[in-house]
């Protein structure tokens, strides 16, 4: 069966004030259905830009220079604007950062749930809140008959949370694309929302995109890693493969950095020296080869190739030969 | 060694409703206690890690220590010297003894000033016009690591991590005694959290000042801090030094926070999280606060509040049955 998310040699730029600004370059990877893609990289690797580019919801500034993504077999950037809004919070939901400014603080929650819904005219509007209530239950808000009737300021961060993600299920998705789902939120909160994902997973049959900058976070919920520097998939993954055996030395670098596997002797933190590259130069070498430990000179004169390391494992550095 | 900051049952009230709205919702008290009796001491030059859920206090602490909020009842004494109940020019040489960044680092700088303007404001705000103003400004820049090339530019074109050192250089402009950073590692990536909590053991080392750390990253904590302490709905219910704490955690609460950090090891399974949410300060459980959370809670616990017991040498815990070193009872 031909994979839920085909995302094929996509590269994005924006427009820059000068030269334009290579936001991702030749990106490629799929998702199953069924399983849980972790997308990491630091600011300005370009994650959000890509959940973007899936949703069609790029600003105008942006331009698909290269590439495609299909969905279940379409091709989205073929797609009619019309037939794309459709599979917008049909087939695709999204579940953003900030659950505060994802929900209207002037309607109730219910008045929310029920309107997105809007499609369904077979459904009366009791029915569509006996669903939005089911979901809530699901997602675990106490006594949602009662709490369905209350405004977003009346909860908490984390039920929050919650409501927007069972906003986001209201529709069945088959993708579900959750950016920084848990950043906003306390420890706790975030254990018990990573819980929920989990557990949503076993009865929802489709796939989940979880984009985080968390390493953690993926380690605990995720099948597969997709790692991002600097607009590039540098390394990819099973989440086991990743943790265990990281071949990308910007991946390594980045576990290193997790404060929870550093010793309890270690007095200093370790950071990965040096600064993202420019976004606007033309690709001639490694996009790492500026803060790699091991960088030789043909890093610094030709672009590495990606290279399967292991079933399923991939990575894109000259030191696999490649 | 001399203790530089000392806080002594220290209590901050809010009112939560307006008297009507308390009528309205049948809360017989409006009031809540942000920060509840809470004892601590920072050595000179030593840090203390505060940590805590959202809510649970930490920055009303801060905030109180700096003379921003008032307090209610309690003390707070620098290196002995209480702090000036009449304000005016007291609490200004308070303020800069002490000093503070917050945790919004582009959102708490000007928008209008020069990274120069920004960090020898709080001279000419303290009438050291005397100053070199121009030197003090590539000291202090540079101090923070930062080359003098940041002195001209504007606040947003400094990204999150660049935001905080800054924010961090106009702290010191002072040359405070203690430097309570609140969230300093909020929002930035964890090349970059490693490269702030770093200067911060360094200006400890060179400049020989005390920190208190605002966070709810207990692994930035562990390693950067000689005591640790952890708030809950305004209570310090352990603390100790990390390592202790840590390796033998006594309160069910902290065992909570410790067990939902989500760990890089895809082959560990974590506990489950714990139940529930912080309950609202105006209808504070009776007994032990914690007890409507607690997977040991016992009757004891429903009745009666805990008073601090050590565990340990220099390990409190506000706890009836405090866990043992291996996190079972």
């Amino acid at each position: 069966m031909a994979p839920l998310l085909e995302i094929d040699g996509l590269s994005v730029d924006f427009a820059g004030s000068q030269r334009p600004i290579h936001a991702l370059r030749d990106i490629r990877f799929s998702i199953e259905r069924g399983r849980i893609v972790g997308l990491v990289g630091e600011s300005g690797s370009g994650k959000s830009t890509l959940s973007l580019a899936v949703l069609r919801l790029l600003a105008p500034s942006a331009r698909i220079v290269a590439g495609t993504i299909r969905f279940d077999g379409i091709d989205l950037f073929a797609l009619p604007e019309e037939a794309m809004r459709a599979l917008r919070g049909e087939r695709i939901s999204m579940v953003f950062q900030d659950p505060m400014s994802t929900l209207n603080p002037v309607l109730t929650i219910g008045t929310q749930m029920v309107d997105v819904q809007f499609r369904h005219a077979d459904l009366a509007r009791a029915e569509k809140r006996a669903r939005a209530i089911a979901l809530l239950k699901r997602v675990g808000i106490p006594d949602p008959v009662q709490r369905i009737d209350q405004y977003p300021h009346q909860f908490s961060g984390g039920m929050r949370q919650r409501i927007s993600i069972a906003m986001a299920l209201l529709s069945q998705p088959d993708l579900l694309i959750a950016d920084e789902p848990t950043t906003a939120l306390d420890v706790t909160l975030e254990a018990q929302i990573l819980d929920l994902l989990r557990d949503l997973r076993r009865d929802f049959a489709g796939a989940i995109l979880l984009i985080s900058h968390q390493l953690g976070v993926v380690a605990e919920i995720c099948d597969e890693v997709v790692v991002f520097y600097a607009g590039e998939l540098v390394e990819l993954a099973p989440v086991k493969e990743l943790f265990a055996n990281p071949r990308h030395p910007y991946t390594k670098a980045l576990l290193d950095c997790d404060p929870g596997r550093l010793a309890d002797e270690t007095r200093t933190f370790p950071t990965i020296p040096g600064r993202l590259p420019d976004l606007g130069e033309a690709r001639t070498r490694c996009v790492f080869a500026a803060r790699c430990p091991h960088a030789f000179e043909r890093c610094r004169a030709e672009v590495p190739v990606v290279t399967e390391v292991a079933p399923g494992h991939r990575a894109s550095c000259h030191l696999l030969g490649g | 060694m001399a203790e530089l900051l000392e806080v002594e049952r220290l209590r901050v009230r809010f009112r939560a409703l307006s008297p009507l709205s308390a009528r309205l919702a049948g809360v017989r008290d409006p009031m809540i206690d942000a920060v509840a009796d809470v004892s601590l001491s920072i050595p000179a030059g030593g840090a203390f890690g505060l940590v805590g859920e959202s809510g649970s206090g930490k920055t009303t602490l801060g905030r109180a220590i700096m003379g921003l909020v008032s307090v209610w009842s309690g003390e707070i004494r620098l290196s002995g010297e209480a702090f000036p109940k009449q304000g005016g020019q007291a609490l200004k040489t308070w303020r800069r003894h002490i000093a503070m960044t917050f945790q919004d680092p582009t959102g708490s700088l000007s928008p209008r000033l020069t990274v120069r303007a920004l960090i020898t404001e709080p001279l000419r705000i303290h009438g050291l016009a005397d100053r070199d103003h121009a030197a003090e400004a590539r000291r202090l820049i540079s101090l923070v690591g930062l080359s003098t090339d940041f002195l001209d530019r504007y606040p947003h074109e400094l990204s999150g991590g660049q935001a905080r050192r800054v924010g961090i250089a106009r702290a010191l402009a002072l040359a405070p005694r203690l430097l309570i950073a609140d969230e300093p590692t909020a929002g930035l990536d964890v090349s970059v959290q490693g490269e702030v909590l770093n200067l911060l053991a360094r200006l400890r080392g060179e400049l020989g000042i005390a920190l208190l750390l605002i966070t709810h990253n207990l692994a930035a904590v562990r390693l950067s801090a000689e005591q640790l302490g952890v708030m809950y709905m305004g209570r310090l219910v352990e603390t100790g030094p990390p390592t202790a704490v840590f390796r033998g955690v006594a309160h069910p609460y902290t065992a909570a926070l410790l067990a939902a950090i989500p760990v890089a090891d895809p082959t560990r399974q974590r506990e489950r999280a714990i139940v529930g949410e912080v309950p609202s300060l105006l209808n504070r459980p009776a007994g032990c606060e914690f007890h409507t959370r607690c997977p040991h809670a016992e009757v004891r616990c429903r009745a009666e509040a805990p008073e601090p017991r050590t565990v340990a040498p220099d390990h409190v815990v506000r706890c009836h049955f405090p866990l043992d070193a291996v996190g079972k009872r």
